[in-house]
């Protein structure tokens, strides 16, 4: 059985703006994602996918707007990554969540260490940790890969499974996924599915990124379509199919 | 023959046994051409007196460079801290606090390199080559173009304690390298802050998205790596309880 979460919903946005300079990134938008929902995030390249997930996340903060963590009004002042940690924010991004040359184990816990009061890492416990993330959460066997081994050595598909495992293990309430496909194999996209299947099944909330609309489509609750910096529509996937979803998507190429 | 191809490849393994390897090669190699010298034990321990203030630095820097940035800074350093700390001791005669304040000048030579480099934005080369001419401009201003001497630190405790000679012949500060470099050994394998460092070395993004404040990460490494130059200024004032106002230009290449 999923616990059932003490909030209504894990993010909501309020008129969040983002400017980069001169340049608006995000204007106006306003989202919700429910405790147990798996949102599907999408739009062209430069529609504002990746700035608002990272609004999210705690990367940076929007210029103007509120936002709501698990029905709570954060202070966007004192929001950062670590913040975002505590709160149960998790994120997967496409090719930003390992340091290629570090150890798997130093992976698992950058960020937020487990440390003794002088801040040296206590590597004993944090790679007996990491193996067992790896054995238990992410199943990983065999293969000669261990909590010791460099982030450069593993596919793209194991990488994700790590930076995935990793957010099972700090127990998200909501896990963000940045286009954790793209790099993938068919078979490995399997993977990545399943894997938000059972953020589903488990009571949690999902945001999930992604140029392919069939995954898109097969796996969310519903839709948040951006173009351009704004919210253009917010679908049901009960109100639309496929074929439809695609139809629209197209409206928003801006092909001429 | 299985057997000993496994232990030649577990031997390969072991970490920095190669450059071991060269190392005893270059020291039979200089046996055998200057055999008088190299036998002897007095080439060494002038060794151990010149090259601890050269390793420190080298040390420092291999964080800053793990981390993807350079600091060309460190020469300029060299020469105010050692001035610091000669102008220090003569004026107050005080040897700890002149010590404390040549640590804390480098510290603030380093947190400005910080400042620019990462809150500003310039690139660290340029930054730190500019800081190299400023700092080293203002200790020939303030030291009149003079060199400095100190020859009455020699009977203190700090002077023992840092360059002294270990029942007679082993210079201390070869000592005080060698703990140097466990310390930062230490630091940037078993400390978040040496974590915080590969990571931004590896991949910036990687680091700013899982957490890490890489702005004042890199404030306290170029920090870090200003004490480090200013302790290697000292060992280095000690020894020839001179200051010369040039004494960190010889430096910058080696390192």
């Amino acid at each position: 059985m999923p616990e059932k979460r003490q909030f209504k919903n894990a993010v909501i946005m309020n008129n969040i703006e983002k400017y980069f300079g001169n340049v608006a990134a995000l204007n106006g938008i306003n989202f919700e994602v429910g405790a147990n929902e798996v949102v599907g995030l999408i739009g062209d390249n430069g529609a504002g996918k990746s700035t608002l997930i990272k609004i999210i996340t705690g990367v940076f903060p929007p210029t103007k707007g509120e936002l709501y963590i698990r029905d709570k009004k954060i202070s966007l002042k004192d929001y950062n990554v670590k913040q975002a940690y505590k709160l149960g924010i998790e994120a997967v991004y496409q090719d930003k969540s390992l340091g290629e040359k570090q150890d798997l184990w130093r992976n698992f816990f950058i960020g937020r260490q487990m440390t003794n009061r002088l801040g040296f890492i206590r590597v004993r416990e944090e790679k007996e940790m990491a193996q067992k993330i790896m054995f238990d959460i992410i199943g990983f066997r065999g293969a000669g890969i261990t909590a010791e081994s460099k982030a450069n050595k593993l596919s793209g598909g194991e990488r994700q499974g790590i930076a995935i495992g990793r957010a099972m293990y700090f127990d998200a309430d909501l896990i963000v996924l940045d286009e954790p496909t793209s790099a993938l194999s068919l078979k490995e996209v399997q993977k990545v599915l399943n894997f938000v299947r059972k953020i589903k099944e488990s009571g949690r909330a999902c945001i999930y990124i992604s140029h392919i609309l069939s995954d898109v489509y097969e796996i969310s609750d519903k839709f948040i379509i951006l173009d351009r910096g704004k919210v253009v529509a917010t679908i049901k996937k009960s109100e639309v199919t496929l074929k439809k979803l695609s139809e629209f998507m197209l409206k928003y190429a801006h092909v001429k | 023959m299985k057997h000993l191809k496994m232990s030649i490849a577990k031997l390969v393994k072991i970490e920095g046994l190669t450059i071991i390897g060269v190392f005893i090669a270059l020291m039979i190699l200089f046996i055998m051409t200057a055999p008088h010298v190299f036998t002897g034990y007095r080439i060494y321990m002038s060794f151990l007196q010149t090259v601890p203030p050269l390793l420190i630095l080298a040390l420092g820097l291999t964080l800053v460079i793990t981390a993807g940035e350079m600091d060309l800074s460190f020469s300029a350093i060299i020469a105010f801290s050692g001035f610091i700390f000669c102008f220090i001791f003569r004026t107050f005669g005080t040897p700890w606090l002149a010590f404390i304040l040549a640590l804390l000048s480098g510290a603030l030579v380093g947190y400005i390199n910080g400042l620019l480099v990462a809150k500003v934005g310039v690139p660290s080369i340029m930054a730190t080559l500019a800081a190299q001419f400023f700092w080293n401009g203002l200790t020939i201003l303030l030291s009149r173009g003079l060199s400095w001497n100190i020859k009455e630190i020699r009977p203190y405790f700090i002077h023992t304690l840092f360059v002294g000679r270990i029942g007679g012949i082993v210079p201390a500060q070869s000592l005080w390298g060698v703990g140097v470099a466990v310390f930062l050994w230490f630091i940037l394998n078993r400390h978040t802050f040496g974590e915080h460092i590969l990571f931004i070395g590896d991949n910036v993004d990687v680091a700013r998205v899982m957490g890490v404040n890489v702005t004042a990460t890199k404030i306290k490494l170029f920090v870090f790596m200003g004490v480090i130059s200013a302790f290697a200024a000292i060992l280095l004032t000690l020894e020839m309880i001179n200051f010369w106002t040039t004494q960190g230009a010889g430096l910058l290449l080696p390192t």
